[in-house]
């Protein structure tokens, strides 16, 4: 069906609905940005069995795991990393620790939006050229990482208001403001085997229902992934249309 | 308080009109993706215009003009991708060397545009429009010194028309202000490092020929006079109306 | 939050235009910045009813400037007379000879309020500039930062009324940013030397902590604009448990 034989009602309804997701993505960036994986968590994510967040390492299903894995996980983290840090800087005592852990801003830009013709769901890829940063850390350094990285991301339309449902999250380009050059680092990493292994794409892997890897980030000799390929215009949200197969029948 | 009745389009018609600058955003989105997946090779007929247009493609230093000779740029990015790839192959055969070239092609070049802050304007006939979008990308095409990662800082300016209910590019400036080696600063001289022998073949890989080579845009460097963004868009009622993204041959 | 208030369709596709046309206005503003048309910005972009005039407001980590008077003052009067400074002892033959600016706008989360008057908006822009030096050569800097911005419909057009712009790093191109010192030098940072003394004096974002501080705090849903939500001065609210500054405490041993 072509969008001008939806009601107008409804393509009017679409179009708020992709600004929607828009702004659910935005409040991820922005809430990660403060390591706040509570409130995006509670507040922004369908707390289906269907929902589901995958990284390099392999995918999570289910809100339980999701929610172990993204904020339990998360905030075990950053209260270790605290430890380190009060130990040399004593001010940030009484601060909450987990936006001390780093500020991690993944950027959202070239996105590609198309919201199903029954209106229930909307699909979304985005580049996020991100970096993340710390002033006070444990080796008494401060540090900006460059991350940039591809999404795939599902949302469905809950009592009126969009959520999250899948976040597919593609590593791509690991690399340090600004002194190093990520593929001329790969190429003697690869021809100097005293150079060592690439840094990990992520800080650590928690239990996943899928395990990975399920993305890699670049390096000379990575074949090309297109892990979350842009979406279609698509009528409902199924297996034809999803950046996580569900598993049993959808109801 | 928000005046719920547009002095000059009807409902039908604002709705029409979001949805094809969404439409627009998505066909850069997907633009960009094709390059990163090294299918430069698909852009042509996936993306443009088509033969029967005035297409234009441009560059910093010059311009293809044409059907032939845009669809020949492309063609190009492809040769030189598979080019990159059979030497990696030949460089790592232990890694590669069990593998045709159909399952290596893309191995090396990994070239990332990212799309951010459109300015669109559809013009009022609906029949075509104008985008302007900041570039922060990042690219390694593997070079004669092998792979080097570079910062770009630019702009994607483009013309679209819509044919047959769909939008498609008929000119693209892709114009950078820096193109810079990562880990050094584009505001002091850079030392390209030394050509090693695995990837010398790479010098003799030659683009078609632009249809004209001339300065679109100088690239930053600290005695370049100031150079601002490209013209933004402006609201307009047909493209005859309007400025071209688009080079006009002398 | 607000409660989800209920449109009919005309309503609604007239908000959806409003966001977009915000969108627009704030990358407008993004190629104003390339061009360095700092005046035009001020006479297109940002609000032109007297009453908004007054409050007005363009902040930085460390307060505001406000009224249109006080920001043309800093954001465009003092800009030239630094121009013209780099002029004279670059020997260069124009202003802004050998400079370029970039300060690409990402991540837009807009609210436009209920009632429609009003929007708020937040970006995140990881942007350069590079100044031209004495020597030939250039400082390239790639500056990191966080916009947000309150805006008010005129005559049915959406105008910048207060906005905020909030460091978080800078770094010269080429060098290793971890190589800084930890605790970062105010007197001698190039973006707080460039802002100068505001109007309202108060350290809004220290980015030692990352963004513990929470400001600017992200937009949400609303129905009407009041002063405790604003970008400027008035909506600001030091958090009362805000412990120890960067570097104190170290007196207990």
């Amino acid at each position: 069906m072509s969008k001008e034989q939806l009601s107008l009602s409804r393509r009017i309804e679409n179009a708020a609905a992709s600004q929607e997701v828009e702004n659910v993505k935005a409040m991820h960036t922005y809430y990660h940005g403060r390591s706040d994986a509570t409130s995006e968590w509670s507040q922004i994510w369908s707390r289906s069995d269907d929902c589901s967040w995958a990284h390099a390492f392999g995918r999570m299903r289910g809100f339980d795991q999701v929610w172990y894995g993204s904020v339990t996980s998360y905030d075990i983290m950053a209260m270790q990393n605290y430890i380190d840090v009060v130990d040399k800087y004593p001010e940030v005592g009484g601060k909450d620790p987990r936006p001390l852990s780093e500020a991690s801003v993944h950027t959202l830009v070239t996105d590609v939006v198309e919201v199903a013709e029954d209106g229930q769901s909307a699909r979304a890829s985005f580049i996020t050229p991100g970096v993340i940063h710390s002033v006070l850390t444990g080796m008494e350094k401060k540090y900006c990482n460059v991350l940039w990285e591809r999404y795939g991301s599902d949302f469905v339309l809950e009592d009126g208001e969009w959520k999250y449902l899948h976040e597919h999250v593609c590593p791509d380009i690991l690399t340090r403001l600004d002194a190093l050059n990520w593929a001329a680092d790969d190429y003697e990493r690869l021809t100097n085997p005293d150079r060592g292994a690439a840094p990990p794409p992520t800080l650590g892997a928690p239990p996943v229902s899928d395990p990975g890897p399920m993305h890699k980030p670049y390096s000379t000799l990575q074949e090309v992934q297109n892990t979350v390929p842009w979406p279609e215009p698509y009528k409902t949200l199924d297996n034809g249309n999803t950046y996580t197969p569900f598993v049993r029948d959808k109801q | 308080m928000t005046s719920y009745t547009h002095p000059t389009y009807s409902t039908e018609q604002l709705v029409e009109r979001w949805e094809s600058q969404r439409e627009i955003k998505n066909l850069m989105g997907k633009y960009a993706n094709c390059v990163i997946l090294n299918r430069e090779d698909e852009l042509f007929d996936a993306f443009w215009a088509g033969g029967e247009n005035d297409v234009c493609l441009v560059f910093n230093d010059g311009y293809y003009k044409g059907a032939e000779a845009v669809r020949s740029y492309y063609m190009a990015e492809r040769e030189r991708n598979a080019l990159v790839s059979k030497l990696l192959r030949d460089r790592f055969p232990e890694q590669l060397g069990g593998k045709n070239d159909d399952e290596i092609y893309g191995i090396g070049p990994f070239k990332v545009n990212p799309m951010a802050c459109p300015v669109i304007e559809i013009a009022g006939d609906n029949a075509s429009a104008k985008g302007l979008w900041y570039c922060q990308g990042a690219y390694n095409k593997v070079e004669e010194c092998g792979p080097l990662a570079h910062w770009t800082w630019g702009f994607f300016a483009v013309d679209f028309i819509n044919k047959d209910g769909a939008w498609r590019i008929l000119h693209l400036q892709q114009v950078n202000d820096v193109d810079s080696i990562c880990g050094m600063s584009w505001g002091r001289p850079q030392k390209i490092p030394s050509p090693l022998p695995e990837f010398m073949a790479l010098a003799d890989f030659r683009y078609p020929a632009y249809t004209e080579s001339v300065t679109i845009r100088e690239q930053y460097n600290p005695r370049r006079p100031f150079t601002g963004a490209p013209r933004i868009p402006e609201p307009y009622e047909t493209f005859s109306e309007t400025f071209s993204y688009g080079i006009e041959e002398v | 939050m607000a409660d989800k208030k209920r449109y009919t369709d005309e309503e609604m596709i007239a908000r959806v235009w409003d966001i977009e046309n915000i969108k627009t206005l704030i990358n407008k503003r993004v190629y104003y910045i390339c061009n360095d048309r700092r005046s035009e910005e001020i006479a297109d972009l940002w609000v032109k009813d007297p009453e908004n005039k007054k409050t007005a407001a363009f902040g930085r980590n460390w307060g505001w400037y406000v009224g249109m008077d006080e920001i043309r003052r800093y954001y465009v009067d003092s800009h030239i007379e630094r121009l013209r400074t780099q002029q004279r002892e670059n020997g260069a033959p124009d202003i802004n000879f050998g400079n370029l600016y970039a300060h690409p706008a990402s991540t837009g989360l807009v609210r436009l309020a209920d009632d429609g008057d009003t929007a708020k908006g937040m970006w995140y822009s990881i942007a350069q500039e590079t100044i031209a030096l004495t020597d030939g050569t250039a400082d390239a800097r790639w500056m990191l930062e966080r916009i947000a911005v309150d805006f008010i419909r005129e005559n049915d057009n959406w105008k910048i009324w207060h906005l905020m712009i909030a460091a978080d790093l800078n770094c010269e191109a080429g060098e290793d940013y971890s190589e800084q010192p930890v605790y970062i030098d105010w007197d001698n940072d190039p973006v707080k030397r460039e802002f100068g003394k505001p109007t309202v004096e108060c350290l809004v974002h220290d980015p030692t902590f990352n963004w513990w501080d929470d400001y600017p705090f992200m937009p949400m849903p609303y129905a009407t604009f009041t002063d405790d939500l604003s970008y400027g001065p008035e909506g600001f609210k030091p958090n009362p448990n805000k412990g120890l500054a960067a570097g104190e405490g170290r007196n207990y041993k």
